[in-house]
């Protein structure tokens, strides 16, 4: 498939998988507040904010809110976060506002994008759904009712993400496409739950059933690691579930073994480098003495971190930029006039950093 | 005077449009806002926009389909496919004769060579670029009319990239499920087989040399064009890659494309690029749309390029008007299809009539198309006239002028009636191995009252276009229970019910089965 096809497959993935991350996160982090401090409501918004890694921006502050703030910041939170935060108004900004790279909003409208020059290549009701879900969030009236009706405009949009999944593994062909648009979503799903791990962990040690719930609900992981875990719940355990778990779907190691399966499938030559070091890091996840991995857990977070960001930078040199600018002087333009024909295979010099996808992918 | 497409002289509708009209009949008012909300809905799901330039607001805009479609019945169906067969066949021979053969038509005196050559459409890059089958023009699509006196006439050729084919697909498809009673019994032709027809007129014109399973793509200027909507649709359709410039390269004059797994070689591109944003070694050199070397590739014959490049002299509204001569002198035969009668401006007698006679006329740009820059003598203020004079006494070759057609009329819905608008007929003729014209075309409509401008760029709208089959039963279904004699009278009235009565499933059966 064309080069800028697999890379718009690619980043309509892993944008698919922010919206519907993001709304989920969203979703438990509210949930969370209704029955809290409003100290805790607005530091639990902070580790969302976190999370997801995003600056907020001062604007938040002027989104209207309905329900007036549940929670006033106080000073100390104020200089650290540069946020006058209102709970509601952060999380109606995270999910509604079409300006912060990151909302719900933002992602589905870049996947819409993505998926609109992929027209040719995915199934019409996969474009029929995005491109419903797309107008339905620029509707003038989104924000009022994210503001009044938060859960259930969150459980839309879950719900709406999960039906294009729906149509994606239902009704598009397996092939190439297919697996670069699984490769997005699966990176992207081990990345959220990754930094979740990370900024949640610290929060576990007090062991309160609420921040465990919190936690696992991000990545709603709740039931699947209640009934995983008869024993009553240690910050530990919780970490050892999100990374390590090998059936619930949404676990680090399920994730990269995920993506690997789909990469060797993209590499037949074997040993291409984005598989290598996936290969690796996998590896060092799965086959780690477990003491070992938890006793160095940020440590370990920040190094998978940084390496799944290296295995998309190791697609995008491999797959998507394999193929330089021919130097026009180089090229002979007159039949019968011949010229060298082999392309050159210089390393690119666009070098994309893919932190994070609400900054990276260059608008169209 | 208009001829009416539905109505004859006597006030009667025309048989063809009885069963349709009597379904319309029955529906109210409010059916009718249903359907039309359904209809506005659907298009906005699925994106079927079109993207009008230079309007502030909202620049994409639902394509406006509205919902009483134009019928043509099998006989004058036949004779239409017969006239643009012959047309466009003349117009490939012609193209081919300008481009790679020896000019014949300039020097047996059918055509001054001052108007090929004073073309804006006349490409010299492309002299000498063959073309397998001669197959210049491999999607065509021709303008018609029909006059005060009901007879078809051609109004315009376009020969370059003619769009407008996804609207009629879709908009088929949109028909077939806002009303499919409506097409009960009339054997409406289908419309959908274009992406394989085309496919295979692709085939046929690859470079023979590179074998009998050809690489075709679809060559887009990208998300933003207005009609990007229509290519994705065609490479889909096609099951082809749909390429943006910066997707191919040209290597030695093999055009190749960047795939996750280096270059693939193409053979067919079907561009939907101009000509001149197709090559910036040859053409506009600023264009980033195009590819480098892509005409040298072409000149080399390692690639074709359909349509291919220079066509515009062959839709030159100037050129134009020998069209008739030209199917006279390649084909000796007499036009099927007339052309609308046409001044050419540079002829000294002409003009002068043409400038006496300026608010009878409509006066037309030769190169332009989209509508614009056109001039409508009896509906112009004192002041366009003025300019029109002075435009065409300073370039005589760049205008023609048209006596005035009045449109035939068909009922649109307004919002509140039908009431009859003026419209016109786009067929759409691929030519490959064998020339097909597609059955229908995109008809387009004149939502204001009384107004001849049918582009969507300029507030038209657009008409599902049926043609009906030949096995036609051309009566109007009256009893549509016309086989066994045995039906119980109790029975319904309404059309018959496909699905029998079945009971539930029984709760007494196992759970979990599928038969």
């Amino acid at each position: 498939m064309l080069a800028r096809h697999a890379e718009d497959m690619f980043w309509a993935g892993r944008y698919l998988e922010r919206a519907e991350d993001t709304a989920r996160m969203v979703r438990a982090t509210l949930l969370s507040t209704v029955a809290n401090t409003p100290t805790h409501a607005v530091e639990r918004m902070e580790h969302l904010i976190g999370t997801l890694r995003l600056e907020m921006p001062t604007s938040v502050s002027t989104v209207q809110s309905m329900a007036q703030s549940i929670a006033q910041a106080p000073p100390t939170l104020h200089s650290q976060a540069g946020l006058g935060i209102d709970v509601q108004a952060a999380a109606t900004a995270l999910v509604a506002s079409p300006t912060l790279a990151g909302s719900v909003v933002f992602c589905i409208d870049r996947a819409r994008e993505n998926f609109r020059s992929l027209r040719d290549q995915v199934p019409s009701e996969l474009w029929e759904q995005i491109n419903q879900l797309h107008l339905r969030l620029r509707q003038s009236d989104f924000t009022a009712t994210m503001e009044q009706d938060p859960f259930q405009t969150l459980d839309f949009i879950r719900v709406s993400c999960q039906s294009l999944t729906g149509v994606i593994s239902t009704s598009m062909a397996q092939g190439e496409g297919y697996r670069f648009l699984v490769l997005g979503t699966t990176l992207e799903r081990a990345l959220m739950t990754c930094r979740l791990i990370s900024v949640r962990y610290p929060e576990l040690d007090g062991s309160s059933y609420d921040e465990m719930a919190l936690t696992l609900r991000s990545v709603s992981a709740l039931e699947a690691y209640q009934k995983a875990s008869r024993s009553s719940p240690l910050a530990a355990d919780v970490a050892r579930f999100l990374l390590l778990n090998d059936s619930f779907p949404r676990s680090v190691l399920y994730c990269l073994r995920d993506c690997e399966q789909h990469l060797s499938a993209l590499a037949p030559e074997g040993k291409a480098p984005p598989l290598r070091h996936l290969g690796q890091l996998r590896s060092e996840l799965e086959y780690g003495d477990l003491h070992t991995l938890l006793a160095g857990l940020p440590a370990l977070l920040t190094k998978i971190e940084a390496g799944v960001r290296g295995v998309a930078d190791d697609l995008s040199h491999y797959f998507f930029r394999n193929a330089e600018t021919l130097d026009l002087h180089s090229q002979a333009i007159c039949p019968g006039v011949s010229a060298e024909t082999n392309i050159p295979a210089a390393p690119s010099k666009k070098t994309k950093n893919t932190d994070n996808p609400t900054t990276q992918h260059p608008q169209p | 005077m208009f001829y009416d497409e539905h109505i004859d002289a006597q006030g009667c509708i025309r048989s063809h449009y009885q069963p349709v009209q009597e379904w319309f009949d029955r529906l109210t008012p409010a059916h009718l806002s249903a359907l039309e909300q359904q209809r506005n809905e659907s298009f906005r799901r699925q994106g079927i926009t079109f993207t009008v330039y230079g309007n502030s607001e909202g620049t994409e805009r639902t394509w406006p389909m509205d919902l009483y479609p134009q019928i043509i019945d099998a006989t004058e169906w036949a004779t239409i496919e017969r006239g643009l067969c012959q047309r466009v066949t003349a117009l490939n021979h012609f193209l081919d004769d300008i481009y790679s053969g020896t000019q014949a038509i300039i020097a047996d005196g059918i055509i001054p060579q001052r108007l090929i050559t004073s073309c804006t459409g006349f490409e010299r890059e492309a002299m000498n670029v063959s073309v397998p089958l001669g197959a210049r023009c491999v999607v065509a699509g021709i303008d018609l009319v029909r006059g005060a006196d009901g007879g078809y006439q051609v109004l315009e050729d376009n020969l370059r990239n003619p769009s407008g084919i996804s609207y009629v697909i879709e908009n088929r498809a949109a028909m077939t499920k806002l009303m499919p009673a409506a097409f009960a019994n009339l054997a409406v032709r289908s419309v959908n087989h274009y992406g394989r027809s085309l496919l295979r007129a692709l085939r046929s014109i690859a470079p023979p040399a590179c074998g009998d399973d050809p690489t075709i793509v679809v060559l887009t200027p990208g998300v933003f064009n207005s009609a990007y909507f229509e290519h994705a649709f065609l490479a889909r359709s096609m099951g082809v890659e749909l390429v943006e410039g910066r997707d191919l390269v040209v290597d030695n004059h093999v055009v190749a494309m960047r795939t996750t797994r280096g270059l693939e070689r193409v053979d067919v591109i079907y561009r939907r690029i101009d000509d001149a944003f197709l090559d910036p070694v040859v053409f506009n050199p600023h264009s980033t749309l195009g590819v480098p070397g892509l005409m040298a590739a072409a000149r080399a014959g390692t690639v074709t390029l359909a349509n291919s490049v220079g066509n515009g002299v062959g839709d030159d509204k100037a050129v134009y008007a020998y069209v008739p001569n030209m199917i006279r002198y390649y084909l000796n035969e007499q036009p099927i299809i007339p052309n609308a009668t046409t001044y050419l401006l540079w002829e000294h007698d002409q003009r002068t009539e043409v400038l006496n006679r300026l608010d009878e006329l409509v006066i037309k740009p030769v190169a332009e198309s989209g509508g614009y820059g056109i001039v409508i003598g009896p509906k112009a203020s004192d002041a366009e006239l003025h300019t029109a004079r002075q435009n065409i006494l300073k370039d005589p070759r760049n205008w023609i002028a048209q006596e005035v057609v009045n449109l035939s009329r068909l009922p649109a819905w307004d919002g509140d009636e039908f009431a009859p608008r003026h419209i016109d007929l786009r067929p759409f003729v691929l030519c490959g191995e064998q020339t097909e014209v597609i059955p229908g075309g995109l008809t387009r409509v004149a939502m204001r009252p009384g107004s001849l401008i049918v582009n969507s760029s300029q507030g038209g709208g657009s008409k599902d276009t049926w043609v009906l089959g030949t096995n036609q039963p051309n009566q109007p279904a009256t009893a549509p229970e016309a086989s066994p004699a045995t039906t119980p009278a109790a029975s319904p009235a309404t059309a018959p019910e496909a699905s029998p009565a079945t009971p539930a499933n029984s709760p007494s059966g196992p759970a979990n089965r599928l038969s």
